[in-house]
């Protein structure tokens, strides 16, 4: 025992006394660890992280179930309906309860993560390239063709994002795919925007004069010099944006022109426990937390990316 | 000051023209043809012909676009493939409801936010100012409808204070009673953002020098705070607050369809639901224009904040 | 009780900042006085406590994280410490000014220049109208005309600024002004005007003054008293002949034997060897002490107090502590 303690205190001793040379370290670490060792700091930006690494691989292993299991396990638990065990409250059998056609709401939740997650990861993705590429050549190229781009993105900022999807919605139907592009459309303006911004201040560097005059094309200092400068901003918005989808995903099922029924998306099962609110409070409340703390843990993690990517932000 | 207002109105006629103009072309290209919507599979080749002259189907997309703004301008939307009744009447009829909550919702944010925002700025660290942001962190990450749910469950089936849903125009205590909690729902997430948009702008403002120039005249706290902090966190906050705008219109459409409120949010999704597209086009181009009008308001408060624009534009 | 004769009379001042990284010891025993209608240059490095003390005076130490933890300041011969914020805000603006340092960010940039001037005039009780007829009066007392009152202060240049500054410090007529670093952030040829305008307004009011500064020419020119400050204590005192000609402290021989001078001719500048102390962790004894050449073991140990050495002049080393003193000990 007493060993032990002097070992430890001799650890200790050694800990600080390496200290030195760590701090000299810190020079030599690249800006992405820099970043990591800034987010890793917060508390609430790693709670942030690790449920969304959770929700990321329930929703694979979920996938992976249905192929391996050729779907058995999804419909025997999560859209086979039991009308005798409609509405149970919280067991130890079934963990979260039950729902009003007698399915258990846990299974639902974890194999409805994959909407929220995959669609909403989707229509940024797509949202980020479009609106990312018409911000770059915008202000790339500067003159005309950003003032085209930009009026035309001013046009669609000037449509609320909820209104503008749900316009694609009324037009193209609620198929799946559509919500992703209504969704990914509404957000195309505001990736323009800050791409376009970072472009701009890049632009004015001299190493971007460097480039041109040793005769570097433009797609190779876009994709070189201006798009890697602009990572920090846009991984923020990128990730500010995926809440903010998951949002009007959930939105859109909710009031019924997003996902359809069976399929266990978040927003739609909210939707369906509506009329079972005065018998059942659970089925009500239990989707709502999920919705709140994925878009939760959205948030934490942008404001702890946008801390650690630009300390000077943060008050 | 005149010209920057006029200069900001003449901007926004172009923006209007663009937003119609996507919102027409979306609706009406997606659509297909309307003329099988009305009449079915079964009218005769003459029939659907006749029909699509009447509604000037057969001319350019472009020219028929013209002839929907022109008609728009004055007053009339068309009418709806399915009930047959004015669009621009069943509109003015649905939108002084939304307005309604919509208003009440930004009072709140406003009366409530900024405050929030201020205090926790002032007492950074403290317990108030670390509860009211864990407050305004849950109020961002959370779904309008899901909290109007809550409000439903807690405060009208549990404790049976108010109505879960509807509007109640009998007398005006009831309108207001049956307000309340659509307006508490809706206005959760800009009350959030307003707050916390209020405290890092403050935070920014408070460590200037011309705070400690002020405290050296004299003053009172209380004018340092809000002649010398507000005024200048001002600027941030007003756009916070008209980026607040665009969030309730798509959280209005959520919380009238919780709490079965008749307003212009609802009738959108009630008529996509039906596939009725003029009813669709007439209230989203509508909503777009009491949009971008709100936005203009929001500008020209600037005109009245920012020095910058106040002293650019002077006296000419 | 405080001397009659002085204006302003610091003991002891003991000022802290409780951060994370520990209590920083900003002021450490500051003493100094100043005599009526005199200008005290209060001379020394950044990080010496020298914004600490003029805040510690106008009662504006931010706290949290800053407290004043002992000492006495004699304004008039009333402790201003034991004062009301009541009363301190009577004070301030009316009978104790302050002029900042960086005039480009000390005006609220959302009021007019006009409206600033007014304010510190109405907070004082006067009408209206006798503020607005003040701040144009103010203005045109610091060259700047009156009909840009209404003006904000992005449409006017540093040098106006710090104008503009002064004439809020001095709008009620103040028997004290506090100028931190007047003119660090300005142009050399714009800093010898403002200088000369605060002379000539400041003989004009019979103003007292304390005017921080690290630059030892406007001191020469500017001040009849100098102090010179060292990690949070006043290490040395005295009229300003005294001390140009008669430095006594190892520090101040430092400071002048590290500026060039046009009289003398020196091959090299003697720079003071090693670094400022951390403000959490100052060394025991007196905190110069390891920078300095004629340190001995005693040094370490000794209670840091402040030794006469003829006229006004004070000098707070050990090699100066008289010899009766020396024999207690």
């Amino acid at each position: 025992m007493i060993m032990k303690k002097q070992e430890r205190i001799q650890k200790a001793r050694e800990d600080v006394l390496n200290k030195p040379y760590e701090a000299a370290d810190v020079k030599q670490r690249s800006l992405f660890q820099e970043t990591w060792m800034r987010f890793r700091r917060s508390k609430t930006a790693m709670f942030g992280l690790c449920f969304l690494l959770f929700l990321v691989l329930v929703s694979i292993t979920t996938v992976v179930i249905d192929v391996v299991t050729d779907q058995e396990i999804y419909n025997n638990y999560v859209i086979e309906q039991d009308p005798a065990s409609r509405l149970q409250l919280p067991s130890g059998e079934h963990l979260l309860g039950m729902d009003e056609l007698g399915r258990d709401i846990l299974m639902r939740l974890l194999w409805g993560a994959r909407y929220s997650l995959f669609m909403s990861l989707l229509s940024i993705v797509v949202a980020l390239l479009v609106g990312g590429a018409l911000g770059a050549i915008a202000g790339y190229f500067g003159g005309k063709t950003d003032n085209i781009i930009m009026r035309i993105m001013d046009v669609l900022l000037s449509m609320p994002p909820m209104l503008l999807a749900l316009t694609v919605v009324a037009a193209l139907g609620t198929a799946t795919i559509n919500v992703v592009v209504a969704v990914g459309v509404s957000f195309v303006p505001s990736f323009a925007r800050v791409l376009r911004a970072s472009v701009l201040q890049v632009k004015e560097q001299e190493y971007i004069e460097a480039a041109k005059a040793v005769g570097s094309s433009h797609f190779r200092i876009i994709t070189q010099f201006v798009i890697p400068n602009s990572l920090a901003p846009i991984i923020v918005q990128g990730t500010l944006g995926v809440a903010n989808a998951i949002l009007t995903i959930a939105s859109l099922s909710f009031v019924g022109l997003g996902v359809q029924s069976p399929l266990p998306e978040w927003g739609l099962m909210l939707s369906n426990a509506r009329n079972y609110m005065r018998e059942a409070w659970h089925i009500t409340v239990v989707p709502g937390i999920a919705i709140m703390l994925t878009i939760l843990s959205l948030n934490l993690m942008g404001d702890g990316l946008r801390d650690a990517m630009d300390p000077k932000l943060k008050n | 000051m005149w010209r920057y207002i006029l200069k900001r109105l003449l901007m926004i006629i172009p923006v209007l023209v663009g937003v119609t103009f996507v919102v027409y072309m979306i609706l009406s290209v997606a659509h297909g043809d309307p003329v099988q919507t009305i009449l079915g599979d079964k009218a005769t080749e003459e029939a659907q012909e006749q029909l699509r002259a009447e509604l000037g189907l057969d001319r350019p997309l472009i020219v028929q676009y013209g002839n929907y703004i022109w008609d728009a301008l004055h007053g009339d939307f068309g009418t709806s493939y399915k009930n047959q009744v004015d669009v621009m009447d069943q509109v003015l009829d649905r939108f002084p409801n939304t307005l309604l909550i919509a208003a009440g919702a930004i009072l709140l944010s406003l009366v409530l936010g900024i405050p929030v925002g201020i205090i926790s700025a002032k007492k950074q660290y403290s317990f108030i100012d670390n509860a009211s942001m864990v407050g305004a962190l849950f109020g961002v990450s959370m779904p309008a409808f899901w909290m109007g749910l809550l409000l439903v469950i807690v405060f009208s089936l549990k404790l049976r204070l108010l109505p879960s849903s509807g509007m109640n125009s009998e007398s005006l205590g009831l309108l207001l009673k049956s307000m309340i909690l659509p307006v508490i729902a809706l206005s959760t997430y800009s009350l959030a953002m307003i707050a916390r948009m209020t405290r890092s702008s403050m935070l920014e403002v408070i460590r200037q020098d011309y705070i400690s120039t002020a405290r050296s005249k004299g003053i009172t706290e209380g004018q340092v705070t809000v002649r010398h902090m507000l005024r200048n966190a001002l600027i941030p906050i007003i756009t916070a607050v008209g980026l607040q705008f665009g969030t309730l219109v798509g959280g209005s459409i959520m919380t009238e369809t919780v709490f079965s409120w008749p307003g212009i949010g609802r009738l959108i999704v009630e008529s996509i639901k039906s596939r009725d597209i003029p009813m669709v086009m007439g209230s989203v181009i509508f909503l777009c224009v009491i949009f971008s009008m709100v936005n203009l308001l929001v500008d020209l408060l600037y005109a009245f904040v920012d020095p910058q624009i106040k002293s650019q534009y002077k006296g000419k | 009780m405080a001397d009659n004769d002085n204006i302003l009379e610091i003991r002891d001042l003991k000022i802290v900042y409780k951060t994370q990284e520990g209590v920083v010891e900003a002021l450490n025993g500051a003493s100094l006085s100043l005599k009526r209608g005199q200008t005290l240059g209060l001379v020394g490095e950044t990080g010496a406590g020298k914004t600490t003390l003029a805040r510690g005076i106008m009662g504006l130490i931010p706290k949290p994280p800053g407290q004043v933890v002992g000492g006495e300041i004699f304004f008039n011969g009333t402790d201003l410490l034991k004062a009301s914020e009541h009363d301190m805000r009577k004070v301030r603006g009316a009978q104790i000014s302050m002029i900042f340092q960086d005039p480009m960010t000390s005006l609220n940039p959302v009021m007019t220049v006009g409206e600033q001037i007014e304010e510190v005039l109405r907070a004082h009780g006067r009408s209206v109208k006798e503020a607005v007829e003040g701040a144009h009066e103010m203005l045109e007392m610091v060259g700047i005309p009156k009909e840009r009152a209404e003006e904000y202060p992005h449409q006017f240049s540093g040098g106006m600024k710090q104008r503009i500054i002064i004439a809020i410090a001095l709008a009620c007529n103040p028997e004290f002004l506090i100028a931190d670093e007047p003119t660090t952030a300005l142009d050399v040829t714009i800093q010898y005007q403002v200088l000369v305008m605060m002379q000539k307004l400041k003989e004009q009011f019979n103003t007292s003054m304390l005017m921080i500064t690290h630059d030892l020419g406007i001191v020469a020119q500017n001040c009849d008293y100098v102090a010179i400050m060292y990690a949070g204590q006043v290490v040395e005192y005295g009229a300003l002949r005294e001390i140009f000609k008669d430095p006594r402290h190892p520090y101040t021989l430092g400071l002048f034997g590290s500026i060039p001078s046009l009289s003398e001719d020196t091959d090299r500048l003697t720079p003071i060897e090693g670094m400022p102390p951390d403000p959490t962790r100052l060394p025991t004894g007196c905190p110069f002490h390891p920078r300095c050449q004629y340190a001995t073991e005693a040094c370490a140990q000794w209670k840091s107090e402040a030794y006469p050495v003829g006229g006004e002049h004070t000098v707070r080393c050990l090699r100066f502590q008289p010899a009766e003193k020396r024999e207690e000990a």
